[in-house]
């Protein structure tokens, strides 16, 4: 037995995030761990690479108790981690990157590294492109190959993968779980981290599901029942949501044509898009991060000049869930009902000649908190004080507060648990259904194909598709390839 | 004989000496994301503990060591307010910059009272550096001057090797980079950033020292008279590359002697215009060169 | 951390009396008499109705810079160049206010103090046109602008401004009708003081109960949410790095036509360095400011008194003020670590990232 975990516990702030969680792994096998955000996983990850000290229980290697304390403890048993956000420095190429993770001479010299990491590239089968490269101009795919090349630049016993495939084309998946069952014949101990049910089963021998910190079930990849699976990940049957039928009258609210951005930074411009959205229509953007859809969305919203033409049927009527809610949706340490109020608009409306009460702002934090189930210290609490659903929520009531006619919701629910992401696709639902349109922009696939009605992949700036609902496994495959810059029929 | 800009040229090396090792030692320590406002109160402190410690042993040399010694101290303390309590690079080096105007006056006042109103230390002499010092021109331009400048002439070339040539500068400039990063490759950033912050004081004691014991060969109040903050400035000129910052340093120290040449010609120019001349340079600089730099993605942002 | 991510309170007044607890030890290892000392100290600041207004008349540029500093640092700007700002606020009030003979007195002192805040505005604007156009970074280039602007006033001082005497570096006094009315003589207290009260009520109702507050505090705490909302961060930095120097200036401005009435070189006197300690000491709020200042302005009155009767240099007080600084460093630290296990571990426990 390479590792055995024994009844961990860890708590935040009195709240259980792991408890009495036990399981073993052996070298040359593969443990899928599978579970929703927030059942403990990124916890257990964190207690095995040593940036997590546990509250409670023990750790076995190779039958010795040992103590991760920090991350070189990890390091030394052998133990590699796959963070789910690259760690890559940017602007070293991907030849100094490696070579840093592997140790080198006190002198290097730049052809040295270079053969290096060729070598170790084509020993795995991992492409990571020009190693003379910076880091930060490559691809999120590429990126995550070369966090793997320096994971296993050093002698692996183990490796741990933190939801590798989010950022993933499809292709690019495959690639990986190739990857993964390489490693584990070539005797490596693999755990992969995910919450997508169906790559756990391709690549893994085993596979244990967490929920709400515990481990609700362990079982043998071979032949297990991927509904099963399901229900033990969410403890409930999850109801999909339902995806009104696409609008009988068509009335178009936004309409785009040639929308082209100029390049700036490491940033994907984007090139002449052409699409429409109509009365009560979701029009999906899926695509892997990077590839236009920051873009995309701050020229929706007025944020970012271009050339073409974004119409929307009112002024003022576009309203955005900004990609990333901790940085651009909200700021942590504004109250609720300040945050409720960032937004030009909002706030000239509540503030017509610059004064703004407090008793405006608490009014507005009482109305969100009731009309969306918030829960909260009160309606002074600061956002900081709130879950990641409980936030988002936030966001979502302040775009709608304006009533736009247009509602962009770019990655609605990264980051939540099933529950929060549940209600914030009601609401998006319930938007369209009152005859709001809907652009969704997501990474996420299958969110993509359950709402949309209408769906485009966004590829290096430019919009493929569309590709009308419900989506088929051709529509599937087709997105696929499209998503990872391909042709298709 | 000697031709003509051989003196100017001369005096601005010795004018941009301290500047300069001061801007070497922020060019590592910034390499490493920490951004040093402190300089400033590292080279005072510096250039008072260099005239108290030659003045307490009699040897210019044990004072530019006390000197040395001093900065690095004084750089550690910030190294303790900003990596162990947390604080914030900008708001840690603005109390340090405090301290160390209102520490070197109170201990300048006591070591006066104490002396009995006169404190003089031995200076420090211009070595000359036998056949170099022969060569034409360079040879009264860069080897006619004390003991720090050669010393200058070394670091220089020897932190450019070591922040781009070594495995070990590489490890600083990915803590510089990104802690996170750096902690997934099993550097431990607090420790390189002490490290780094304790050779930029010792770099800044020593320029303030030059400054102290090699000019007025006593201390004055306020003496180094922001050449830290335009140290800083000429970090960012120079590109966090030790050679191009040297170089820029050189510039600066042009300037400066440029002063000398003028009063000499007999034209009249207020002196205030002089002394802020660098500063208008530096931001002149800034305003047409900044743009086109890229600082370390970590400088400033803390341990993230 | 942060500097806008703001601990509580009590940390502050904890950094101040660790604070003044070093500085009377290190005055006791220096062999001064603590009884004597401490005498010295409340005689200083509070004795006496004399000592009273010494405190406040010291607080007053205090109050100002430090809420000058606040509201740079509330909307992300570091503005460390209070101390040109001031020295540009004083000169202009002196330019004004030598012209200002025969002016009925309110007018003259009103255009005297709207010179100040001019001067200040533009000099702050120098730095804010730096950062919002070539991208230079505030925190150095208003550094360096300090060392232009000192410069620049002492040059006014020697040349353009001198005396019509010629004697010593300053000016002329400002006319008469200028001046700001004495409160309560023979202290030197002026009206200033009770400006610089009503600029911090002015700057409380604009940053807690104004939408312009809203978004200067939205782009100081996060600019991409703020760019987000569509409060165009540039520009309200712009305003914001404005109206501090501004302020800054009004405090070089108080000082001349309430207490000097002349441009001296070194009028400022390190009082823009100190502004930055009592804008975090005050928690960057600005009722907090006012009782840093009032604490400040206590320390440096009994450190001239210190001076006069212990013996004890005056730059004692700048090392205290330097040291109750870091005092609030470490207490924020302790303050951090005993919430730790508070809300940022819960969220980051659900939300990997």
């Amino acid at each position: 037995m390479l590792l055995r975990a024994q009844s961990l516990r860890k708590a935040y702030n009195g709240r259980a995030a792991l408890a009495d969680v036990s399981f073993s792994l052996e070298a040359g096998t593969s443990l899928g761990l599978i579970g929703e955000n927030g059942a403990g996983k990124s916890t257990l990850v964190g207690i095995l690479s040593g940036t997590v000290q546990p509250d409670g229980g023990t750790l076995e290697w190779e039958g010795k108790n040992v103590h991760i304390r920090k991350p070189r403890d990890a390091a030394a048993l052998g133990i590699r981690v796959v963070p789910q956000h690259d760690s890559l420095i940017g602007r070293f190429t991907v030849a100094e990157n490696v070579a840093l993770a592997s140790g080198l001479p006190a002198f290097p010299r730049r052809a040295e590294m270079r053969a290096r990491v060729c070598a170790l590239a084509a020993e795995l089968g991992l492409d990571p492109g020009d190693p003379d490269a910076p880091c930060e101009s490559l691809s999120v795919g590429t990126r995550q190959r070369v966090e793997i090349l320096k994971a296993l630049s050093r002698p692996t016993r183990c490796l741990l993968l933190d939801e590798p495939t989010a950022v993933l084309t499809p292709a690019e998946v495959s690639d990986l779980l190739a990857v993964v069952r390489r490693l584990r014949e070539s005797g490596v101990a693999v755990v992969l981290v995910d919450h997508k049910l169906h790559e756990v089963i391709e690549a893994c021998t085993r596979v244990a599901v967490l929920r709400r910190g515990r481990l609700v079930k362990e079982l043998i990849t071979e032949g297990a029942d991927p509904a099963e699976l399901s229900r033990a990940m969410v403890g409930h049957a999850v109801e999909s949501p339902k995806r009104p039928p696409a609008p009988a009258q068509r009335k178009v609210l936004l309409e785009v044509q040639q929308l082209t951005t100029a390049r700036e930074g490491a940033g994907v411009p984007l090139d002449s898009m052409t699409f429409h959205v109509c009365s009560g229509e979701i029009v999906g953007f899926c695509g892997v991060d990077g590839n236009g859809q920051q873009e995309l969305v701050e020229a929706l919203v007025g944020l970012r000049s271009f050339a073409g033409s974004v119409r929307c049927d009112r002024t003022h009527g576009v309203a955005a869930i900004p990609p990333d809610r901790r940085a651009e949706g909200l700021l942590a340490g504004f109250s609720m009902g300040e945050n409720l109020h960032l937004d030009r608009i909002l706030l000239d409306r509540a503030a017509p000649r610059g004064w703004l009460p407090p008793s405006a702002l608490r009014d507005a934090a009482a109305a969100a908190i009731s009309r969306f189930a918030i829960r909260a210290p009160g309606p002074d609490a600061a956002a900081r004080e709130l879950s990641g659903g409980n936030q988002q929520k936030i966001v979502i009531a302040r775009a709608l507060a304006r009533q736009p006619s247009v509602l962009i919701a770019a990655n609605p629910t990264r980051g939540l648990d099933v529950d929060a992401a549940a209600s914030v696709h009601r609401e998006i639902l319930q938007f369209a259904g009152n005859g709001g349109g809907v652009v969704l922009v997501s990474p996420d696939l299958d969110e993509i194909a359950a709402l949309a009605h209408r769906v485009f992949v966004l590829s290096r700036g430019k919009a493929r598709g569309p590709f009308e609902a419900p989506l088929d496994e051709r529509a599937i495959a087709a997105i696929g390839t499209a998503m990872a810059g391909g042709e298709f029929e | 004989m000697s031709l003509p800009l051989e003196q100017p040229a001369h005096l601005a090396v010795a004018l941009a000496t301290p500047i300069a090792l001061a801007a070497v030692g922020e060019t590592i320590v910034e390499s490493t994301g920490v951004l040093f406002l402190g300089l400033e109160g590292a080279m005072l402190v510096g250039a008072l503990g260099a005239v108290l410690g030659a003045h307490a042993s009699g040897s210019a040399a044990v004072g530019v060591f006390c000197g040395i010694a001093a900065g690095s101290i004084f750089a550690l303390l910030f190294a303790f307010l900003t990596l162990k309590l947390r604080a914030d690079d900008v708001i840690a080096g603005t109390a340090m910059n405090l301290l160390a105007a209102g520490g070197t006056a109170v201990a300048w006042r006591a070591a006066l009272s104490r002396a009995g109103g006169d404190v003089r230390a031995p200076g420090l002499e211009p070595l000359t550096v036998p056949l170099l010092s022969e060569i034409p021109f360079l040879g009264t331009v860069l080897f006619q001057h004390h003991a720090i400048t050669y010393a200058l002439i070394l670091v220089v070339p020897a932190a450019g090797i070591f922040l781009f040539r070594t495995s070990a500068g590489l490890r600083w400039r990915a803590a510089g980079e990104s802690p996170l990063a750096a902690a997934s490759l099993g550097i431990a950033t607090i420790s390189v950033r002490a490290r780094a912050l304790g050779i930029c004081g010792a770099l800044a004691g020593a320029g303030g020292a030059c400054l102290s014991i090699a000019d007025t060969r006593t201390f004055v109040e306020g003496m180094t008279a922001g050449r830290g903050f335009l140290a800083l400035a000429l970090v960012i000129f120079g590109n966090h590359r030790p050679g191009w910052v040297g170089s820029a340093a050189l510039l600066f120290g042009g300037a400066l002697a440029a002063q000398y040449g003028f009063a000499a010609a007999g034209w009249n120019v207020a002196p205030e215009a002089f002394r802020a001349l660098p500063y208008v340079l530096s931001l002149a600089v800034l305003a047409l060169f900044v743009g086109k730099r890229r600082a370390p993605s970590g400088l400033g942002q803390g341990l993230g | 951390m942060k500097i806008t991510q703001l601990q509580p309170g009590w940390t502050a007044v904890a950094a101040l009396l660790a604070a003044v607890a070093a500085g009377s030890s290190v005055l006791f290892a220096a062999g001064a008499d603590p009884g004597d000392v401490l005498a010295a100290v409340v005689r200083g600041a509070f004795g006496d109705l004399y000592a009273v207004g010494e405190t406040l008349t010291r607080a007053t540029p205090l109050l100002l810079a430090g809420l000058a500093v606040a509201l740079g640092f509330r909307a992300g700007v570091l503005n460390i160049g209070a101390e040109g700002q001031i020295m540009a606020g004083a000169a202009a009030a002196v330019a004004v206010g030598l012209h200002m003979g025969g002016v009925p007195a309110p007018i003259a002192a009103a255009a005297t103090l709207a010179a100040a805040a001019c001067g200040g505005a533009a000099a702050a604007s120098v730095a804010a046109w730096l950062r919002y156009r070539r991208s230079v970074p505030e925190v150095l280039s208003t550094i360096l602008l300090n060392f232009v602007l000192l410069n620049l006033s002492s040059w006014l001082v020697r040349g353009p401004l001198q005396e019509a005497a010629r004697a010593y570096p300053q000016s002329d006094r400002i006319a008469a009708e200028a001046m700001l009315p004495q409160l309560a003589p023979p202290t030197r207290l002026h009206a200033g003081f009770l400006l610089a009260l009503a600029a911090a009520g002015c700057c409380y109702l604009l940053l807690f109960r104004t939408a312009l507050g809203l978004r200067l505090r939205a782009v100081g705490l996060g600019v991409q949410a703020a760019r987000f909302a569509g409060f165009e961060p540039a520009k309200v930095a712009f305003f914001a790095t404005s109206m501090s120097g501004a302020l800054a200036g009004t405090a070089g401005g108080v000082e001349v036509a309430g207490l000097t009435g002349r441009l001296y070189g070194d009028l400022s006197g390190g009082i823009g360095y100190v502004a930055i300690a009592v804008a975090l000491l005050g928690r960057l709020h600005p009722l907090g400011i006012v009782a840093a200042a009032i604490v400040f302005g206590a320390l440096e009155s009994s450190a001239a008194e210190m001076q006069r009767s212990a013996g004890v240099s005056a730059a004692v007080a700048q090392v205290i003020e330097a040291t109750a600084l870091m005092g609030l460093l470490a207490a924020d630290f302790a303050a951090k670590r005993a919430s730790r296990s508070g809300a940022t571990a819960e969220s980051a426990a659900e939300e990997p990232a």
